[in-house]
């Protein structure tokens, strides 16, 4: 009951299917290929782009750190010597002979405010260039920085460093200004009564440490808020110079733990 | 003893059974485009199982086949509506589909009354589907949204209906002309498409079963 079937017709049929499915084949196969080389350009561009968003980076807090070494140099050497000579001259003036009883106690007052004056300019510059960073390292600068913010918390700042050896000068300049950048948030935000600053360095990593007993934040919502998220941007800035993670931990009324990790 | 051809329709049958068996297991995990291609697999199922009993008993399960490729057109429209969204395709895809369940149900009352392949309508299907794919590819190249393509269902589905159609393109303008020539070039033929069929439901399977890479 079959009719025999021209074997042309099948040899033209089943090639005709056989190159369908060999252009079928092709063109996933030229798919693929093309989509993985896009993709490639895309990631090496991106990877250039992310290079050069780092050097500007870099280039900025490099103009930043140099700008505060020169108003810290600047504050401390002129307007703290001028500052240190008239306290120096008031004093002459109060203990001068000739001085009435009123003039001396106007110079004590002059006095006093002087040295206050003297003290600010110290601290301010002190935060603007921390000198004793650059001759002692890290953990003088961190045991000094602990000492200047201690009394603003009811139960002190405790500072822990274990560091086998020191790190490079522009790794320990971001440490220290992410730890003052925490510590000042927490002096700003979180009513806390104590700080724990802790630097330990593990066979890959440094991992930096802040803790505090505070009011606690929710770091997703600080982020998306336009004013409050400046500090936890300028923090961002420092730990991708690092190329660090910064973890934080926080919830309210649980205070918060922000945990750097700079890898070694 | 079962010819060859025999052997991968019958294998066929497990495979999309397998297909739907891999997406109820998978169903809570799956997107919305998925849950379309669920539906298709179940689909297909049914049908199979419909057309095994009717062909067991020596009846004929050709009124079958339009219905079967106007909802599997349906669904496939639906799951690349969501994949092309928010493309103007994605926008025009339901009147598409509309416009070929129409000339489906038109050509449905004809090709019921004589019993042979409804080939225009599977024709029409082909290029439709073949062009929603071209269109996926080029949304992916042009996007480039997705980095990890092998654990894209998408892709998987995509390179499926691709052979597969392109594969069978001849076999549905063929079939009714062969089947009138000789009946064992038709089981060959037929065989051709039981093996492509067998491919892509191994595929939704695959497709149904992995988890999409995130991000993408």
């Amino acid at each position: 009951m079959d009719k025999t079937v021209d074997p042309e017709v099948v040899g033209l049929l089943l090639s005709g299917i056989v190159v369908m499915l060999l252009l079928a084949l092709a063109l996933v196969a030229f798919f693929l290929i093309y989509q993985k080389k896009l993709i490639g350009q895309q990631l090496a561009l991106q990877t250039i782009q992310s290079a050069y968003q780092k050097e500007l980076l870099v280039a900025a807090i490099a103009v930043e750190e140099q700008e505060r070494k020169r108003i810290g140099n600047d504050l401390h050497d002129e307007i703290g010597s001028s500052l240190s000579a008239a306290k120096v001259l008031m004093e002459q003036v109060g203990t001068a002979n000739s001085s009435s009883e009123k003039e001396q106690e106007i110079a004590g007052l002059v006095k006093r405010l002087l040295s206050d004056s003297v003290q600010d300019i110290r601290r301010i510059s002190q935060n603007l260039h921390p000198a004793v960073l650059a001759r002692f390292g890290l953990a003088k600068a961190l045991q000094n920085l602990g000492g200047m913010y201690a009394e603003a918390f009811a139960e002190g700042l405790a500072v822990q460093v274990e560091l086998a050896q020191p790190l490079p000068a522009m790794q320990e300049l971001a440490l220290y200004r992410i730890v003052q950048e925490l510590v000042t948030n927490v002096l700003k935000h979180a009513q806390a009564t104590r700080v724990e600053v802790q630097l330990v360095q593990q066979p890959h990593a440094v991992v930096l440490t802040v803790t505090d007993n505070g009011r606690g934040f929710d770091p997703a919502q600080a982020q998306l808020s336009p004013t409050a998220g400046l500090g936890l941007k300028s923090l961002a800035a420092r730990v991708s110079l690092l190329d660090a993670t910064l973890k934080l931990d926080s919830g309210p009324d649980h205070g918060t733990i922000a945990r750097v990790e700079v890898p070694l | 003893m079962l010819s060859i051809p025999r052997i991968v329709f019958e294998a066929s049958f497990f495979v999309v059974i397998f297909a739907g068996v891999v997406g109820l297991v998978r169903f809570r995990h799956l997107q919305p485009p998925l849950r379309y291609l669920l539906s298709l697999v179940l689909f297909t199922a049914v049908i199979e199982v419909v057309s095994r009993i009717r062909s067991n008993h020596y009846q004929s399960n050709l009124f079958l086949l339009p219905l079967d490729t106007l909802v599997e057109f349906g669904l496939l429209a639906g799951l690349y509506r969501q994949a092309l969204s928010p493309s103007a395709v994605s926008r025009w895809l339901p009147a598409v589909a509309g416009l070929f369940a129409l000339v489906s149900l038109f050509s449905y009352r004809e090709q019921a009354a004589i019993e042979q392949f409804n080939t225009v309508q599977r024709f029409a299907e082909s290029l439709l589907v073949l062009g929603l794919v071209l269109l996926y590819f080029y949304k992916v190249i042009r996007e480039l949204a997705i980095i990890r393509l092998e654990r894209e269902p998408m892709f998987w589905i995509s390179v499926g209906l691709l052979v597969y159609f392109a594969g069978n393109l001849f076999v549905f303008v063929f079939s009714n002309y062969i089947i009138r020539q000789s009946s064992a070039v038709s089981t060959q033929l037929w065989g051709i498409h039981a093996l492509l069929y067998t491919g892509l439901y191994a595929l939704y399977a695959w497709a149904l079963w992995i988890k999409p890479s995130t991000p993408k």
